[in-house]
Order: C-alpha cells, then sequence, then structure tokens
C-alpha cells in the first residue's frame, strides 16, 4: 500500500541533514557565547571578522569570572537560597499534598480550591506589596527575604497530591489494619510510592529557584547578595575587554542547570506533562 | 465518632498550615494590599498616604504609561507565543522518529531550558549588541532602533522558550497511540496527511495548555528586558512588569499598584479568553 | 458470647442502600463465610467489620466489646485483601514484619520481630522468598505473603476478602485445602468473603447468604444445601442452579400427595401435607437428584454436555428447559432422544411463588 518515493537509507539521509541544520541554529547562540567567553577579547573583537571559532583561547577566563566577577560568592548565595527553597517546598508540599489525598478534614475542597487560586498570583502581580512588607520586616538583602515568600507552591502541592492519590485504596486500607497511622503511613508507603512525582518537582523547583531574577532584583541592593542570576546583569554594562569574563559567568551560571537536565530528563519532563499530556 | 472529625479537622489543617501560612502572607495579604495601595497616594517619602479612590484605577489603567506597556507586553507575547508553539510543533515532530542518535538531537534541541531569562539575555547580547555584538548587521533586530527593538527581546523569548516547548511537544506526539497511526497508514494516509488529519487534533490538547502558559510566561516578561535594553531605546522595550518594577518608589506606588492590578486582571481575561477560544477546537480522546 | 456479632446493620451509601439491616452471629473458631453475588453487600460487610467503613445504623461486637468507635487499628483484626494490597517497595520480609511495626508494644523488639516473621514465612514456605520484592513474585507467592502478613500478630479474627480469586483453578483448589488447615490449626475465627459457593460449601463451617444487602440464610454448609430458606438460595447453591417450575399442589385423603406441573405430575411426600389442597406453588428440584427412568416426567434432550464422569443434559420437560446430572456413564445422550425423568419425593422442594420462601413443613 505504501510506496516509497526514495529508497530508505536516502530518506534517512535527509532527515539527519534536516536535524542537523536545525540543531545547529539552535545551538548557534550558545556557540557563539562560547567563543566570546573564550576568545582573547581584545584579538576577538577588533580583529577584523570576528570569526565564528574562538581565538587565542584563555581557559582561565572561568576562573577569573569567579575571582574578578564576584562569580564565587554569588554561587554560595543562589546555591544557599536554592537548597532553602527547594528543602521547603517539598516539605510544605508533601504535607499538604497527603493532608488532601489521606485526610478528611472540613473545607477541604474549598482549602484546595483557595490553595490552587494562588496560580493566578505569581511574584509579578504582588511584587509591589511583598517588597514592601520585606522592606516592613526589613528582611532585605538577607537569606529570609530571598527564601521566606517561596517556601510553598501551589504547583508542587498539585503535582505531589496527585501522585498521592494514585496509591491505590487497598494499600491506604492494608496500613490501616496494620496499625499505621498518618505519619508513619507517609514515611513509609506514600512518599517511597510516589518518589517519582516528587522527584519531578523537586527538579521543577530547583530550575525555577535557581533562575529566578525579579525577586531578587527587587529586595536586593547590596551586590554582595547578589545571586547568580543578578549578577549577569553586570554584563551588559562591561567593557569589551572585560565582556569575557561575564559571558564565561552566564556560561557558568547554565552549567548547573544543564547538569541536571541531562541527569534527570525523565523527571523533568514527567512535571512539565504532568498538566499537559494525558495518560 | 465526634473525637474522630475532630482529630482529623486537627490533622488536616495542621499538615496544611506551613503552605497557607506562606500563601496567606505572601499571595493573598498582598493581593489585597495591592488593591488597596492603588486606592492611595503615597507620599515620597511613604510614610503618609491619602485617600484618592477608584480615580486612580480609571486613570492609570486608561493612562499612557498602562497602554504603553501593555501595547509593548502584548506585542512580546504575539511575536512570541504563536512563532514559538510552531517552531516547538516543527522540532518535535523532526526528532519524533526512530533514527540512530536521535536522543542526541532530542538534547540539544531540549537545552535551551537550561538557559535562564538573564543567560539568555546575556547570550543574545553577545549576538546583537550594537557596538560589540558578533552579528553587526542585526536586521529586523536593532536594538538600537526604538521601533524594532522589541523584535531582539522577542527572539531571546522565542529562543528560550524553545526547549519547554520541545519537551512538552514531543511527549504530546508521543502519547498519540501507535496503533492509530498504524491504522492511518492502512487507510492510505501519507505522512502529510496523516499528521494534519491525525496526528495534529490529536495534540490540541498538549497545545492549547503551552499557548495558555506561554502567553502567561510572556506577559510577565521582565529579566531579558532588565538585562539587555533596561527598558530603551527611550522606553520602547518597557513591558507592563518592568515598569510596575520601577515603580516600587512610594511616589509611584499608587500608580504600580494599580498597574499591577492591571496585569492580574489582563493575565485572568487573556488566558480565559484563549482558553475558551481555543478549546472548542481542541479534540480530546474518548 | 459469640467471636462475631452484627446487631441491626445498614449501610448506606447515597441513595443506595448496601446493606439492610444485618443480624449476624458467629461463634468462636468458625469458619464464616459471606456468600452471594456482585453487590450483595457481602464486601461491604467485610469492611466494616474491619472498621475500613462505618455502618449508618446498628452495631458491631468482636468479643465482648462494641467496636463501632474504635479505629481499625485497634480492632485486632487482620484482612486478607483481593488485591493482596503488598507494599510494593518492601522486601517480603518487611511486609510480613509491617503489621508488628504498626503495633509497637514493649515484648516488640527488633530480634523478637525477626523472629515472628521468620517462623510465620517458615510455616507458610516463604523463607527463600523473605529478600525478594512483591513484583517478583508469582500469584501464588503473593498470596501467600498476604496470608503471612496478616497471621503473624494472631490477631482475633482473620478476614479474607475473596483471596483465590485472583489464582488459577488448579492453585484454587490446592490454596482452598491449605486454608482449611491453616483454620484448624490456628484456631482463630475466620470471615472469608466469596461468590463461589464450591469455596463457601468446601470451607465453611457457617455461611452466610446474601442478596441485595439482605441475609438469606445462615446455617452449615449441609443444612444451606438440603434445606434452602427461598428460592434464592437454592438456586445460588448447587451447579448447575436447582431447576424451578410453578406447579399445583393437590392433598390427597389418602396421603398419597402430588405436585402439578406442566412437565407432569410428581409425587411429594407428608412434608407439606400441613399446606392448602390447590395451593399454587414453586417446584425446586436438583439436576443431581433428577435420574433417567423408565416411569416419570417424558422430557426431551436438547442439548449435552459431556464431562467425562458426568454428562450434563439440557430437556424440554412441559414448558421448561430442565437441567440434569447424569452420572452414571456410558454414551453421550444425543439431543432429540425422548426420556422420562424421575426423583424421590424426599429430594422435592416446595417454595411460595410470590415471596419465594421456603413453605413451611410439617414436622414428621
Amino acid at each position: 500500500m505504501q510506496t516509497d518515493a526514495a529508497p530508505g537509507w536516502v530518506r534517512n539521509v535527509a532527515w539527519y541533514v534536516l536535524l542537523t541544520g536545525l540543531a545547529a541554529a539552535v545551538l548557534f547562540p550558545i556557540w557563539m557565547t562560547i567563543v566570546r567567553a573564550l576568545s582573547n577579547p581584545i584579538t576577538w573583537s577588533f580583529d577584523r571578522g570576528q570569526p565564528p571559532y574562538p581565538v587565542d583561547i584563555e581557559w582561565d577566563v572561568f576562573g577569573r569570572a569567579f575571582d574578578e566577577a564576584s562569580f564565587g560568592r554569588q554561587l554560595a548565595v543562589s546555591a544557599t537560597v536554592t537548597l532553602i527553597i527547594v528543602i521547603g517546598q517539598m516539605v510544605t508540599s508533601v504535607l499538604a499534598a497527603y493532608a488532601f489525598a489521606f485526610v478528611d478534614f472540613p473545607f477541604k475542597r474549598t482549602m484546595f480550591a483557595v490553595t490552587m487560586a494562588t496560580l493566578m498570583l505569581p511574584i509579578e502581580v504582588t511584587l509591589v506589596a511583598n517588597s514592601r512588607t520585606i522592606r516592613e520586616l526589613d528582611w532585605t538583602n538577607s537569606f529570609e527575604g530571598l527564601t521566606v515568600p517561596f517556601l510553598a507552591s501551589a504547583l508542587g502541592i498539585f503535582l505531589v497530591r496527585q501522585g498521592f492519590l494514585a496509591v491505590p485504596r487497598d494499600l491506604r486500607d492494608a496500613a490501616a489494619l496494620d496499625g499505621y497511622g498518618h505519619l508513619r503511613f507517609l514515611w513509609r508507603v506514600a512518599i517511597p510510592i510516589t518518589r517519582p512525582v516528587i522527584a519531578a518537582f523537586v527538579v521543577l523547583s530547583f530550575l525555577a529557584a535557581w533562575n529566578s531574577y525579579l525577586w531578587p532584583r527587587a529586595i536586593t541592593d547590596d551586590s554582595d547578595w547578589n545571586t547568580i542570576q543578578i549578577g549577569l546583569r553586570a554584563v551588559a554594562n562591561s567593557t569589551a575587554d572585560q565582556l569575557n569574563v561575564g559571558v564565561a559567568a552566564a556560561l557558568l551560571a547554565a552549567l548547573p542547570v544543564l547538569i541536571v537536565l541531562v541527569l534527570f530528563q525523565r523527571h523533568i519532563v514527567r512535571g512539565l506533562t504532568a498538566g499537559a499530556v494525558k495518560g | 465518632m465526634r473525637s474522630r472529625r475532630v482529630r482529623n479537622a486537627l490533622a488536616g489543617y495542621g499538615l496544611l498550615a506551613p503552605a497557607l501560612f506562606v500563601f496567606a502572607a505572601f499571595s493573598f495579604y498582598p493581593l489585597w494590599r495591592v488593591i488597596w495601595l492603588g486606592l492611595h497616594e503615597q507620599n515620597r517619602t511613604g510614610t503618609n498616604q491619602r485617600w484618592v479612590g477608584v480615580n486612580q484605577y480609571t486613570d492609570v489603567l486608561t493612562g499612557e504609561e498602562f497602554r504603553g506597556g501593555l501595547w509593548i507586553t502584548a506585542q512580546f507575547v504575539l511575536l512570541t507565543v504563536p512563532i514559538g508553539v510552531v517552531i516547538g510543533i516543527l522540532l518535535a515532530v523532526a526528532a519524533n522518529r526512530r533514527l540512530r542518535g536521535i536522543k542526541v538531537f532530542q538534547v540539544i534541541f531540549s537545552s535551551t531550558i537550561a538557559s535562564s531569562t538573564a543567560v539568555t539575555a546575556v547570550i543574545f547580547f553577545v549576538l546583537l549588541e550594537p557596538s560589540i555584538g558578533y552579528l553587526s548587521d542585526p536586521w529586523i533586530f536593532d536594538l538600537l532602533d526604538p521601533d524594532r527593538a522589541i523584535f531582539a527581546v522577542a527572539l531571546t523569548g522565542v529562543w528560550q522558550n524553545l526547549g519547554l516547548t520541545f519537551i512538552i511537544t514531543l511527549a504530546g506526539l508521543q502519547a498519540v497511540p501507535d496503533d492509530i497511526l498504524e491504522a492511518a497508514r492502512l487507510d492510505g494516509f501519507g505522512p502529510i496527511r496523516s499528521f494534519a488529519r491525525v496526528t495534529l487534533p490529536m495534540i490540541t490538547p498538549t497545545l492549547l495548555f503551552l499557548s495558555v502558559a506561554l502567553t502567561v510566561f510572556g506577559l510577565q516578561a521582565f529579566a531579558q528586558i532588565d538585562v539587555l535594553t533596561g527598558g530603551g531605546p527611550a522606553g520602547a522595550t518597557e513591558t507592563l512588569v518592568f515598569k510596575i518594577f520601577n515603580s516600587q518608589e512610594p511616589r509611584q506606588l499608587g500608580e504600580g499598584s494599580v498597574m499591577s492590578v492591571g496585569l492580574f486582571l489582563v493575565t485572568g481575561t487573556v488566558a480565559t479568553l484563549q482558553f475558551w477560544l481555543l478549546e472548542r477546537r481542541v479534540h480530546y480522546a474518548n | 458470647m459469640s467471636a462475631i456479632s452484627f446487631n441491626g446493620v445498614t449501610k448506606r451509601f447515597d441513595d443506595t442502600v448496601a446493606i439492610d439491616d444485618l443480624t449476624l452471629d458467629v461463634g468462636a473458631g468458625e469458619f464464616l463465610v459471606l456468600l452471594g453475588p456482585s453487590g450483595c453487600g457481602k464486601s461491604t460487610a467485610l469492611r466494616i467489620l474491619a472498621g475500613l467503613e462505618q455502618a449508618t445504623t446498628g452495631t458491631i461486637s468482636i468479643g465482648d466489646r462494641v467496636v463501632n468507635d474504635i479505629d481499625a487499628r485497634n480492632r485486632d483484626v487482620a484482612m486478607v485483601f483481593q488485591s493482596y494490597a503488598l507494599y510494593p517497595h518492601m522486601t517480603v520480609a518487611k511486609n510480613i514484619e509491617s503489621p508488628l511495626i504498626g503495633h509497637h508494644s514493649e515484648d516488640n523488639d527488633k530480634q523478637s520481630r525477626r523472629e515472628m516473621v521468620e517462623s510465620v514465612a517458615a510455616r507458610l514456605g516463604l523463607e527463600s522468598l523473605l529478600d525478594r520484592k512483591p513484583g517478583q513474585l508469582s500469584g501464588g507467592q503473593r498470596q501467600r505473603v498476604a496470608l503471612a502478613r496478616a497471621i503473624v500478630r494472631r490477631p482475633a479474627v482473620f478476614l479474607m476478602d475473596e483471596p483465590l480469586s485472583n489464582l488459577d483453578a488448579s492453585l484454587r483448589a490446592q490454596t482452598r485445602a491449605e486454608l482449611v488447615e491453616l483454620h484448624r490449626s490456628l484456631g482463630t475465627t475466620f470471615v472469608y468473603v466469596t461468590h463461589d459457593q464450591v469455596e463457601a460449601m468446601t470451607m465453611a463451617t457457617s455461611i452466610a447468604v446474601l442478596d441485595e444487602g439482605r441475609l438469606q440464610q445462615t446455617g452449615d454448609p449441609r443444612t444451606i444445601y438440603e434445606r434452602p430458606a427461598n428460592a434464592f438460595v437454592a438456586r445460588f447453591i448447587g451447579n448447575p442452579a436447582m431447576n424451578l417450575t410453578p406447579g399445583e399442589l393437590k392433598l390427597g385423603a389418602d396421603g398419597q400427595h402430588f405436585v402439578h406441573t406442566a412437565g407432569g405430575t410428581v409425587a411429594v411426600d407428608g412434608r407439606w401435607a400441613g399446606l392448602a389442597d390447590g395451593q399454587d406453588v414453586t417446584v425446586g428440584i436438583r439436576p443431581e437428584h433428577l435420574t433417567i427412568a423408565d416411569q416419570g416426567l417424558p422430557a426431551t434432550v436438547l442439548s449435552a454436555e459431556w464431562l467425562g464422569y458426568e454428562q450434563i443434559l439440557n430437556v424440554r420437560c412441559g414448558d421448561d428447559l430442565i437441567a440434569v446430572r447424569e452420572s452414571d456413564g456410558g454414551e453421550l445422550i444425543g439431543s432429540g432422544t425422548n426420556l422420562r425423568l424421575s426423583a424421590h419425593a424426599a429430594d422435592i422442594h416446595l417454595f411460595d411463588p410470590s415471596t419465594g420462601l421456603r413453605l413451611a413443613e410439617a414436622s414428621t
């Protein structure tokens, strides 16, 4: 029934060509960034032609990012803030999701709707008031200010609750007859069984916290408190001969995320598609 | 019986308490406060405020600042979402096949999700910045031209969204059951017809989700402007959130608050409208 | 004092009544089977007993305690679920140990728990599987792990919800025998739910038949078989089901009583002498009690199922389709064959046509 217009291997080669072209287009900006970071800034900028490959490579540019661009300090801030937020969101989401999935309490449906309603209130909408609150609490330029507003996540509650609801009722009944109370059931049965969902959320939570820009920008003005992302702002203001250091910092900023992406690809896909794809 | 209900209520609310506290303090209270601040005018040091009422809402929401920001934001969304979805489909279709090494391409196409908005801004700074960027002739992505700067900003948005769009669309494509595609093949559908009449309808829920999500993200555009253009040239890229960000000082707090509420309403309306309009064309399997 | 009592228990789910006024006593050490078709309420009754559901009205007692308000954890019952409900992420050993961890007491330390797990595992032949996870086990092995988990704590009552339904036929027969042996050796009260009357008849010391939430009859297997309390129980027990046909009772003054049916006249004995002459009745006779004879009701064979040790004949007798079990061996009886059926008067059952209840017998 199917007539091949061209032999199989020709079609495959055509696909490879197309895919390679698309991949080149997608990677081109990253490649140029790598070129810019590695090349000696004087040679590369003023050398006529600005070649699309690195010239006079200076590998120490990454080390210099740590010293000159305070990347080390920013890394510490970003890492600490991200760690606190991820752990906080994981704990609050698991506890709240447990309540929604396994505990019968009054007004449960209303409270769930209320929780989900916060998805409509992103930080962009509440920024003006929240930054005021932080100022009033004297939490500017502090870990509290950077983390506390993000210690809970409606998305996390949603995802983990889905996972908990998928635990077969029989297992809950068996645990009840085995004498398990809520905490024991949560720790010994519910969490181990839904580990993949929780892991997916942890990855998403990490991505959001690590890449967060608006909030740190709003409540920190002391450069000692810059996160990695905020530190990148300076790149646009750097002189031509310092640009490579700033660009190197940008690459370093994306590195942990890239590692997480490669290692936890499946978890990311699961987390992102929880709402988008059926089945 | 009674004590069981009490125990359950205590347990349930006890478990919810930490999350609820955060939501109350940093989502609901600020919402109320933003609305409230929008009804007042602050003095320069923020120590005093006076009531101005709903007038401030009508003034600001119909004023130039808000309308201008809304227009710039709308341009950003219109430039990034449709193109982004289409490119995502193209990449996902291309990479959804059994070829040796296809995983490599899939990782490459997903990779832009690793780039935060700030990092993406730096990447395109490297390409587009007038004096030191690689592209000495940036064509329409001209950061110096007030009429065209938004295209440059939109480009960063499209590129950054590629990874996310690709991952989600690919998952949607892979969820199309094999046997349906085989049935189409036996029915005589060639690859293009099969895609248009079978695959595409079956991924419409995914595409709907994607376009609503990208639209909402687009309406919140801030970091790329802050890093790449600083709002310029001459305020040509000042999105709503950018304007809101710059109105945290007491004197502009009232205006900023109204714009925040405006953003909230716009986002809600656009998302709902989009969902409502597009959902009719979405095909849900069974 | 019974081991278990249901007193006027009713369970309502929104508009449906799952259990209607159930009153039932179970003696200590009994093997009670709750038997009935799907949806009859037997699983609901079991779950209410376990504490996994709450009765709408009525009380449940275990021993001398009313347990309505006592949590499932504290009722001293264990349950084997139809799906086994094994924790997929725990090893067999940890699954079996689970009730001991949930119910820890002073003399329950790690060492003694381990010993209890190992002794129960040995009893059920699971010693070599202790480190495996449920996903690596066969259906029969998983079932035994579920049993082990239920036994390990030596509760007062074992509950089982259709534990054999997921096993294949040969394993089922073997496991039935093992369960009977287990009951005998442990001496604990068993409450067992099934829709399979073979399981009920072979394992139970007492059967409670339910239909649509209502208790139809309680009794030992022999009584249920020989004196079903109503037409439902009569047809539910026995395979093929008891044949029922309408008839009219004719009491003879000389002690000869008959029932006229569309298929012919059948002699009945004096048990029914207390009823009214000319009364409409439903006549019941089990397929295994019909014999092919020289005299009797005329019937024509429509089809025959030959099973080797017996044949099941579907015959037309009068207006009805009747099943006959013929175990005399010999050739397959072909369709179209005309034969005559007879039965002993003692094997005839009479039921009220409108209520389905067994008609009152005069004491002989």
